[in-house]
C-alpha cells in the first residue's frame, strides 16, 4: 500500500497533513471536480476525527479513509446522477485539451480523465483505486465493499470502455 | 492507446500534484469544524456539570428534615426506688420457719472473709453477713 509512517502516535493534525492529498486526489478522480472533492475530503476527515485515531496500523487507517472517501463519493454521485458526464463532455474536454495544451502527454492525461468521467461510478472508483492510487486488488475490494472477483471484472470492463472511448482498440 | 500506455498514464497521474489552495481549504475547513465540534462538546460538558450541581443542590434542599428527638422522661433511678421502698421491704418478723442450711454452708465467695453476726431479733434468728470490700452490701438471713 502507500508508504507512510505508523499513525499510532500521530495527532489528528499530522494525520490530516499526511493523508489529505491522497483523499482529495481520489475524490477528485472519482467525482471529476475539485469543489465536490473538497467537500468529500472535509467530511471524510471529520468522520475520522469522530472515529478517533485508534487504528492498529497505518494501513488500517488508510483502508478506512479510502472506504469512507469512496462511499461519500458514491453518495454524492448518486445525488447528482443526472449530471453524470456524457460522451459529449468527453469529446469537448478532449478537444479543448488538445487545443489548449501543446504537450502530448498532458493531452493524453486530459483525454483519459475525461474518459474516466464517462465511466459508471463504481468502475471508475475501481480503476482509480487500483490503477491510479496503486492499491492491491484486495485493498480495492475492501474499500469498495465488494469482492476481488468483482473488482477484477469492473476493471476489465472499465479498461475496455476506456480503450473504446479513447478511440483505440487493444494492440 | 493500449493497456500499457493506459497504465503508464495512470502511474503518472498517481504523482499529480493536488492544487495547494484546495489542500489549504480542506485543512482550514476541517480545523474549523473540529474546533466547532470541540466547542459544542465543551458546552455540553459545562451544561451537564451545571445540571449536576443544580441537582445536588435541589436534593440537599428537598431532603426530608431530621425529626427532633422527643424528650424522654427520666426513669427513676434504682437507687431512689430502693430508698423509697426500703421501709416497705423491711420484712416483718415471721414465725419460726425452718431454713435450709444452704446459705450457711455456701456463703458467697466475696463474703467468706467477713464475720457473720448473729442477732436474735424478736425470736427470729437473723444472720448478717457484711462484705469487707463493699460496706454498702449487707446480706441479712432471717430464720426461725
Amino acid at each position: 500500500m502507500i508508504d507512510l509512517a505508523c499513525a499510532g502516535s500521530d495527532s489528528f493534525e499530522q494525520v490530516l497533513r499526511k493523508w489529505q492529498a491522497q483523499v482529495l486526489r481520489t475524490a477528485y478522480r472519482i467525482l471529476g471536480n475539485w469543489a465536490d472533492a473538497e467537500d468529500v475530503a472535509q467530511e471524510a476527515f471529520l468522520r475520522l476525527h469522530r472515529h478517533g485515531l485508534g487504528f492498529a496500523s497505518d494501513a488500517a487507517m488508510g483502508g478506512w479513509l479510502y472506504r469512507v472517501t469512496v462511499n461519500l463519493c458514491f453518495d454524492r454521485a448518486r445525488a447528482r446522477r443526472s449530471k453524470e458526464p456524457s460522451a459529449e463532455l468527453l469529446e469537448s474536454l478532449s478537444e479543448a485539451a488538445v487545443a489548449e495544451s501543446g504537450m502530448i502527454r498532458e493531452q493524453q492525461k486530459q483525454r483519459l480523465m475525461a474518459a474516466l468521467a464517462a465511466l459508471p461510478v463504481k468502475e471508475r472508483a475501481a480503476v482509480v483505486l487500483r490503477e491510479i492510487e496503486g492499491l492491491t486488488t484486495a485493498e480495492t475490494a475492501a474499500a469498495l465493499g465488494s469482492t476481488e472477483g468483482t473488482v477484477r471484472s469492473q476493471i476489465f470492463r472499465a479498461m475496455a470502455k476506456l480503450r473504446t472511448l479513447l478511440g483505440q482498440e487493444r494492440v | 492507446m493500449n493497456d500499457n500506455e493506459l497504465r503508464g498514464l495512470f502511474s503518472e497521474m498517481r504523482e499529480d500534484l493536488v492544487p495547494a489552495e484546495s489542500l489549504a481549504r480542506v485543512r482550514m475547513a476541517v480545523a474549523g469544524r473540529v474546533q466547532a465540534r470541540r466547542r459544542v462538546l465543551g458546552m455540553g460538558w459545562k451544561i451537564a456539570a451545571a445540571l449536576a450541581v443544580g441537582g445536588c443542590l435541589a436534593a440537599v434542599m428537598l431532603r426530608p428534615r431530621a425529626v427532633a428527638p422527643v424528650p424522654v422522661a427520666p426513669a427513676p433511678s434504682a437507687i431512689i426506688a430502693v430508698e423509697q421502698s426500703a421501709p416497705v421491704i423491711a420484712p416483718p418478723p415471721k414465725p419460726a420457719v425452718h431454713m435450709p442450711v444452704r446459705a450457711v454452708a455456701k456463703p458467697a465467695r466475696h463474703a467468706q472473709e467477713a464475720p457473720a453476726s448473729h442477732v436474735d431479733a424478736g425470736g427470729a434468728h437473723e444472720i448478717r453477713i457484711e462484705n469487707p470490700y463493699d460496706p454498702d452490701v449487707v446480706i441479712v438471713l432471717i430464720g426461725g
